[in-house]
């Protein structure tokens, strides 16, 4: 089982993500696709210590490499943002959701998609004395849960 | 992922673009200098091969030829022969036709250090006081500096008269050297601007702080 925590309030500048209780550091791209029918996506791009990029199963691997930090939110600032939790084994019957320490029910669909922004011009020497020509890629922050009401409607909300 | 910023190639750039500031100018200056030949380095622009050797300069001139024979030219008006690392002339003319006669000529024989069968034109200001320095051998190492302005100016010119005497005229100010300098300078700046312009953008994820965020 690992826990993966996201802490924020929709905003990529102010956005935790602990894992196992860890704040961790690093990240490229964090993408959370569980689905009732099964589907359990749960990848994980990171820079380790040792300058890699590392692609892994959030649920599946061992997050070697990982950059640990210190909590970068007092609990002043805890106070303004939202904490999602995922308590899985990789199983979607063996997943557990939770909001603020409240563990969700009723849930059909969870899509969580953050990426951070960043250039691909590299170092060279054009790119070193012609700037960035190329916009960095764009940061994306995607985040939003479907419950099944107790009419059997669905209803999407945005998570943080 | 940081990026690095100053990597090799532009240390290596920064470093040849110092180097040539401080050194690749005096050597332009020594090796160009369109109708000047430069007394050390490069090829002689005037004079005779088969001229006479010329009798070594006295021991109390201020800095020595180039060692060995030296060639000198003959006849009214042809350079005969150089010194002291500054910058030849064919003949006076060369120099007086620019700049005018000079305020006063002093004989070497009444200046220490200067040997006696030159004749030091003064033009005043602050060209013939650097030609009095160099003469004096009282140089520092702050006139290969671009940031004083002796390092603008070339050496003294020096033109063997007819009779003898080493007529020495004072330096002049080298606007390519300026040139260069302002253009060499320009380029480090704009190094340095690029270099704080993309250590912002790749810091600063176009203007987004993640200092707080899991996320580069």
């Amino acid at each position: 089982m690992a826990t993966i925590g996201i802490e924020s309030n929709g905003r990529l500048e102010r956005t935790a993500i602990y894992y196992n209780g860890e704040q961790i550091s690093g990240l490229k791209e964090l993408l959370l696709h569980l689905d009732e029918d099964g589907t359990f996506d749960g990848i994980i791009q990171y820079e380790g210590h040792d300058k890699i990029i590392y692609n892994k199963s959030i649920f599946g691997d061992t997050l070697s490499n990982i950059k640990i930090v210190e909590p970068s939110f007092t609990e002043e600032e805890a106070m303004n943002l939202r904490l999602f939790e995922i308590d899985s084994n990789g199983d979607i019957e063996n997943t557990v959701v939770s909001m603020n320490s409240e563990e969700l029910q009723g849930l059909v669909n969870l899509y969580v998609h953050i990426k951070s922004s960043h250039s691909s011009g590299g170092s060279s020497l054009k790119n070193f004395f012609g700037g960035q020509k190329d916009l960095p890629e764009e940061a994306e922050f995607k985040a939003e849960f479907t419950f099944r009401n107790d009419d059997d409607t669905l209803s999407t909300e945005g998570i943080f | 992922m940081k990026t690095s910023i100053i990597n090799k190639p532009f240390l290596a750039i920064i470093t040849i673009a110092l180097l040539w500031l401080l050194v690749g100018t005096e050597l332009l200056e020594a090796r160009g200098g369109g109708s000047r030949g430069g007394s050390f380095g490069g090829s002689r622009s005037f004079g005779r091969s088969s001229a006479p050797s010329r009798p070594s300069a006295p021991a109390s001139a201020p800095r020595s030829s180039f060692g060995g024979n030296r060639s000198t030219a003959v006849g009214s008006g042809a350079a005969k022969s150089s010194s002291f690392g500054g910058t030849r002339m064919a003949s006076s003319g060369d120099y007086t036709s620019k700049y005018g006669t000079p305020r006063r000529t002093v004989a070497g024989n009444t200046m220490a250090g200067v040997p006696g069968n030159y004749r030091v034109n003064d033009y005043g200001g602050y060209s013939s006081s650097l030609m009095m320095g160099y003469m004096m051998g009282s140089t520092s190492m702050m006139w290969s500096m671009p940031f004083h302005p002796a390092f603008y100016y070339s050496r003294p010119y020096y033109v063997t008269n007819p009779d003898g005497t080493v007529g020495v005229y004072p330096p002049t100010f080298s606007f390519a050297k300026l040139f260069f300098t302002l253009v060499i300078l320009g380029a480090i700046i704009f190094v340095i601007y690029v270099i704080i312009r993309n250590r912002r953008r790749n810091n600063g994820s176009w203007g987004v702080t993640h200092s707080q965020s899991s996320f580069d």
